[in-house]
């Protein structure tokens, strides 16, 4: 087995994933939010966390956006805080739900984690979730 | 990414349906299936057990809050196993947890019911 590499968090880095945009693939997208927070030892509540925000997130755009083709999804490490950000392709209007009382996946979407940003252009979402021990 | 969903009848008193894997988007609808032929049925006693679900998402809750309410038409019970503390979080922090009863295990849920 070779050695591990040194620890990923010594810089800012991006990664990109894009899936269909099909319920099925949610499960991919949960599995991928799970092993880059575990590569990167985020701690594992936190993490769960954002891997239901990532995912209600998606869900969303599924549910609600009948144009949509695929997701991007990119991460974002910083030393601080790990940033996802959401992007439904091909680019759709603004995403911001305007339904009262909000949708439980995105009440519980806000909750998890501890900001989420709705992007303009291109229209998407920023989810973050800060990284603890870091001054 | 499959999801299992049994059902089984408990002593005459409920139907317990236990559910295997993740609960999204994707499989919700094979759960919320498998609990509406229960109650079309006329089972309003139902022992939902989640021990081996190891995620939920708000399209689960849907199903399970949409199910409640059915059962309630008929003065029925629906409760839940589930000992996941990710699981339970969700539980507390929709809110949902003061409206369903919630237990350790099926003794528990059985005891409950009595």
């Amino acid at each position: 087995m070779p050695e591990p590499g040194p620890p990923l968090q010594a810089g800012p880095f991006q990664l990109g994933l894009t899936v269909p945009a099909q319920a099925e693939f949610l499960g991919v997208v949960r599995l991928a939010v799970a092993g880059l927070c575990h590569r990167l030892d985020v701690p594992p509540d936190r993490g769960e966390d954002l891997k239901m925000a990532v995912d209600e997130a998606c869900s969303y755009c599924i549910q609600t956006l009948p144009a949509l083709e695929r997701i991007a999804i990119r991460f974002e490490m910083a030393p601080d805080r790990l940033c996802v950000r959401i992007l439904p392709q091909p680019p759709q209007g603004p995403l911001v739900s305007s339904e009262q009382p909000p949708p439980l996946g995105l009440v519980l979407m806000e909750a998890l984690i501890d900001a989420v940003e709705w992007l303009e252009n291109p229209a998407g979402l920023r989810l973050t979730v800060n990284l603890p021990g870091v001054p | 990414m499959d999801i299992k969903v049994n059902t089984r009848s408990v002593l005459d008193k409920a139907h317990v349906v236990e559910v295997q894997g993740e609960i999204d988007v994707y499989t919700s609808p094979r759960v919320k299936e498998m609990i509406n032929e229960l109650i079309e049925q006329g089972r309003f006693n139902l022992i939902i057990d989640l021990e081996g679900v190891r995620y939920i998402d708000s399209t689960g809750l849907g199903v399970l809050i949409g199910a409640l309410k059915k059962v309630r038409e008929h003065e029925g019970r629906i409760l839940l196993i589930c000992t996941n503390p990710q699981i339970k979080k969700i539980f507390n922090i929709t809110g949902l947890v003061k409206i369903f009863e919630i237990y350790k295990d099926e003794e528990e849920a059985l005891k409950a019911l009595a």
